[in-house]
């Protein structure tokens, strides 16, 4: 057993070794790995300098990135705190502003009243030549409450219709503060006419459509969260207000306007909205006025619950939030507010996207930086190890097998050129001193092979020889099988002839079969002549019939009319009246005799319709006797077709029986023949035999010159195996492996 | 059901006719003709003539049971679907279709009508007042009803079918 697995992986070397030379192979290999190390570096642009800036760039956007978030965390704590305050600051001016304005306004009209006289020397100034062109305005608007005036210097003069007295009054310098700076105020001036928000003009558009010029003095509001407006004739106002609020709503864009009205004039209005009372006392409480008015409205059981929001009517109401002396100038106040959220609530979502990105950024680089870090550190360290193996002699690992595109990579690629170099010698040495040696050991076994295959040879031979004998008398039994065959056809076309003679016989009976059958063809042709003429009786009937029915109804139609006449003559009778009653019974009776000469001919219409339709389904019965007369005919016409269909198939059955006996003795020949081949075959097995065994003779004589060269290659393996043993101190990738050179050492020592 | 105590409701019109009628005699001649499954009856006196169906010219702009206008002997009169002002389906004219010639406050005028069956003649104790559950519409079209045997003819209104065929006779003449 051991034996034949050696031989088998000889075989499998040979086979290897001839494919191509190991050495040469060798070489070749390593003169390519060169050239293409040298195309390569001229390829290698990429070197680790450039990774490095490439890595400190990233690294450097990270952190500016960073840092910009953290600086908008910081910019966030400090915009909605400045926030906050500047809208604490600007509700709080402009409740400063009320009050003085107030104050201010009091003082005023109370000269005024006093002094009628100062009015009149007003109007006849040409110093207020403004004055008068806003008073006649307003006078011929009586839908406007009043007019702003900005100057260049920011003081606003306002101009307020006074209704209930007719007059305008024009306020100069309502406070002494400068209101340049102020958002609103910019808005406003930077306007076409900044001196005048005229009636149906949108200061942001510039569409016209407004209802009022509250509008005007509401804009500028939208700039500022938070602040209040006074303004007179609060019960136009109040009238209106519900259009105005919705579109101060629509044309502002704000949604939580609110419009908190205190009218003198005789009605409060007032929107409760728990937001807003907490606002005004944070804020603006320090006014005396807004105080008194939210406990007023916050105590008060008088409020009116519409649509949830409440009103208090009433004039007392105003008594109650107002000394009466304010009562007389002061009639409304306007509060609109902006919604805090709508000021800071973008501020805030821009904050939080800058940390969802800046936390993405650190996530991204820090990434990054470990993965270049890895890519430069691990090839050296994977040099480190695989250097360290070479030096304790295993020549077949790579100093580094990643072709990096790097320094580390060009150092990793001359070692591996070294390693190879050494690699290579080493190989080529002991490759050469084992392939010698298999050579011989080859040689050697294919001794042996030859003695053993030359005496298998010989039992083959012999076993040929057996089974030609066998063959030979396989054929003699074909040869007796077709003499049998032979005497069964010449038995089989006796009895083809005796089938031939009955055919005729058949043929006989089949010619009365058809003369019968044109006898019954000719009696049915008979029978439809027949039915022929009854139908054309009938045709006569139904026609006469149909003459009849027309008869009748002219006698239908005559005994209609009649019925008609002598309704129209029972009309003419019941005209008449009492000298008509004779000739009413007469009508009557003819009305009764048409009815009766009309349901007489009826009856005669039913029953010629009734013999009609006899005469009708007997024709249908005759029809049908007709088509059956017709079938049968047809049907003989077919038989006596079949028939002589019958009579040529019987003439070519006929036929081929007598084919059928011929081609029997041919086959009665072939059988003749093969029994002859049999024979032939017979003799050739025979002269087979006897060279078999002068083959046997030769074969035994060649086994005993192989013996004699056999002794002369013991000699020669001997001293290749000193050399062998010292060269199998290095480790070396050779194509046959280490164990197998074990292996061929027992082989040896087997064989010695 | 209300009580009638309008002066003009039909209930009040005939119950005086048939006080009237009681006092001249005691049988009325009804010509019994029908549309659709039902008989009506109009009183002989009202009643022209009888006449076939014949040629009608129809007139632009006017209501759907206004059929239009035939020539009568050289009289041009209006004529009234029957079917059509009871707000029936309308059919193909048949053999038995009659036209009843009425002669309407001194105007004839033609109704179609689906056949006219006879004359009959009807005791005045027969004839009953509106039946008690017809609504309005239908109280304004039935006189009343006259029981014969057993049969039953609505008596047909016949101020109530040609009111509006006043101003189209007057229009045509």
């Amino acid at each position: 057993m051991a034996e034949q697995i050696i031989e088998n992986k000889i075989e499998k070397e040979l086979v290897k070794s001839e494919s191509k030379d190991p050495i040469i192979a060798q070489v070749e290999a390593l003169s390519e790995k060169e050239n293409q190390r040298k195309e390569k570096k001229f390829k290698q642009k990429t070197t680790l300098k450039r990774r490095a800036t490439i890595f400190l760039v990233l690294f450097l956007t990270g952190g500016i990135a960073t840092a910009v978030v953290t600086l908008y965390f910081l910019g966030r704590q400090y915009i909605s705190g400045t926030t906050a305050e500047k809208l604490q600051d600007s509700s709080h001016s402009y409740a400063l502003f009320v009050q003085q304005a107030l104050s201010r306004r009091a003082e005023l009209l109370r000269e005024y009243s006093s002094n009628k006289n100062l009015i009149e020397s007003f109007n006849k100034d040409e110093k207020y030549k403004v004055r008068r062109i806003f008073n006649n305005y307003l006078q011929s608007h009586p839908d406007i409450e009043g007019v702003w005036l900005l100057n260049r210097k920011g003081n606003v003069s306002v101009f307020n219709t006074h209704r209930s007295t007719g007059s305008v009054i024009q306020w100069d310098e309502l406070t002494n503060k400068n209101y340049s700076k102020e958002p609103w105020f910019e808005k406003c001036y930077k306007t076409k006419n900044p001196l005048f928000f005229p009636n149906k003009v949108d200061i942001d558009t510039g569409k016209t459509g407004m209802p009022t010029n509250l509008y005007a003095w509401v804009t500028p509001l939208k700039y500022n969260a938070g602040c209040l407006v006074l303004f007179e004739n609060t019960i136009y106002l109040s009238q209106d207000i519900f259009r105005k609020r919705e579109y101060l709503k629509k044309t502002t864009h704000l949604d939580s306007i609110q419009v908190h009205l205190t009218g003198a004039s005789g009605v409060l209005y007032w929107t409760t909205s728990v937001d807003w009372l907490r606002f005004l006392r944070q804020q603006v409480s320090s006014i005396p006025v807004i105080s008194k008015a939210i406990s007023y409205l916050e105590g008060s059981e008088s409020r009116i619950n519409y649509k949830n929001q409440y009103y208090v009517a009433g004039y007392t109401a105003i008594e109650k939030i107002l000394n009466p002396q304010e009562t007389l100038f002061w009639d409304g106040l306007v509060v609109v507010q902006a919604d805090y959220k709508e000021v800071i609530k973008p501020l805030e979502d821009l904050l939080y996207i800058l940390v969802i990105l800046g936390s993405i950024l650190i996530l991204l680089i820090s990434t990054i930086s470990y993965s270049v870090a890895k890519k430069v550190l691990n090839p050296l360290i994977d040099i480190e190890k695989n250097l360290s193996e070479i030096g304790e002699g295993n020549l077949t690992v790579k100093v580094l097998k990643i072709q990096d595109v790097t320094e580390i990579g060009f150092l990793a690629n001359g070692l591996n050129l070294m390693v190879e170099k050494v690699h290579g010698l080493i190989s080529l040495m002991v490759q050469s001193s084992r392939a010698v040696m298999e050579w011989s050991q080859r040689l050697f076994s294919g001794l042996g092979n030859v003695q053993k295959s030359s005496s298998e040879q010989v039992a083959v031979l012999e076993e040929a020889a057996a089974s030609v004998e066998e063959f030979t008398a396989s054929v003699q039994k074909i040869h007796d099988a077709s003499q049998k065959q032979l005497n069964g056809a010449e038995t089989n076309r006796k009895k083809m002839h005796e089938l031939n003679e009955s055919f005729e016989e058949t043929g006989k009976k089949r010619e009365v079969i058809l003369e019968n059958s044109r006898q019954a063809v000719d009696s049915s042709k008979q029978g439809l002549g027949l039915i022929d003429d009854f139908s054309q009786d009938m045709k006569g009937i139904s026609e006469s019939s149909k003459r009849i029915i027309g008869i009748i109804n002219v006698i239908d139609d005559i005994a209609d009319q009649t019925n008609l006449l002598a309704l129209n003559a029972s009309i003419e009778a019941a005209r008449a009246g009492e000298h008509g009653k004779g000739f009413s019974v007469v009508a009557h009776e003819v009305s009764e005799l048409a009815k009766r000469s009309a349901n007489s001919a009826q009856e005669i219409a039913k029953l010629i319709h009734e013999t009609v339709k006899k005469v009708k389904a007997s024709n249908d019965r005759v029809e049908s006797a007709r088509s059956v007369f017709g079938r049968i005919s047809t049907l003989m016409e077919k038989l006596e077709e079949q028939i002589n269909q019958v009579t040529d198939m019987a003439k070519d059955q006929e036929k081929m029986v007598f084919e059928t006996a011929e081609r029997a003795s041919i086959v009665a020949g072939l059988a003749r023949e093969i029994a002859e081949q049999a024979r032939l075959q017979n003799q050739a097995a025979e002269e087979i035999n006897s060279g078999m065994g002068k083959a046997n003779e030769i074969t035994a004589a060649n086994v005993s010159e192989l013996e004699s060269v056999d002794e002369i290659l013991q000699t020669f393996m001997d001293k290749i195996q000193t050399l062998l043993v010292a060269a199998n101190q290095f480790k070396v990738k050779v194509k046959s492996s280490e164990t197998k050179t074990e292996e061929r050492l027992k082989i040896e020592e087997m064989l010695l | 059901m209300p009580s009638n105590d309008n002066m003009f409701s039909p209930d009040r019109i005939y119950q005086k006719k048939k006080e009237k009628a009681v006092a001249s005699s005691e049988i009325v001649q009804i010509i019994v003709f029908s549309v659709g499954n039902e008989d009506y009856g109009l009183e002989i006196e009202k009643v022209q003539e009888i006449i076939r169906m014949r040629t009608i010219k129809h007139l632009p702009h006017t209501p759907d049971f206004i059929l239009g206008v035939m020539n009568l002997r050289g009289n041009i009169i209006p004529v009234v679907g029957l079917r059509e002002k009871f707000g029936m389906e309308k059919i193909e004219y048949t053999e038995f279709t009659r036209l009843i010639v009425v002669n309407h406050k001194n105007k004839l005028v033609a109704m179609v009508v689906d056949e006219v069956n006879k004359v009959v003649n009807v005791p005045i104790g027969n004839i009953e007042g509106n039946p008690d559950m017809v609504s309005d519409s239908t109280r304004a079209l039935v006189r009343g009803v006259a029981n014969l045997d057993d049969l039953v003819i609505i008596l047909v209104e016949l101020d109530y079918l040609l009111y509006s065929i006043d101003e189209l006779a007057a229009g045509i003449e």
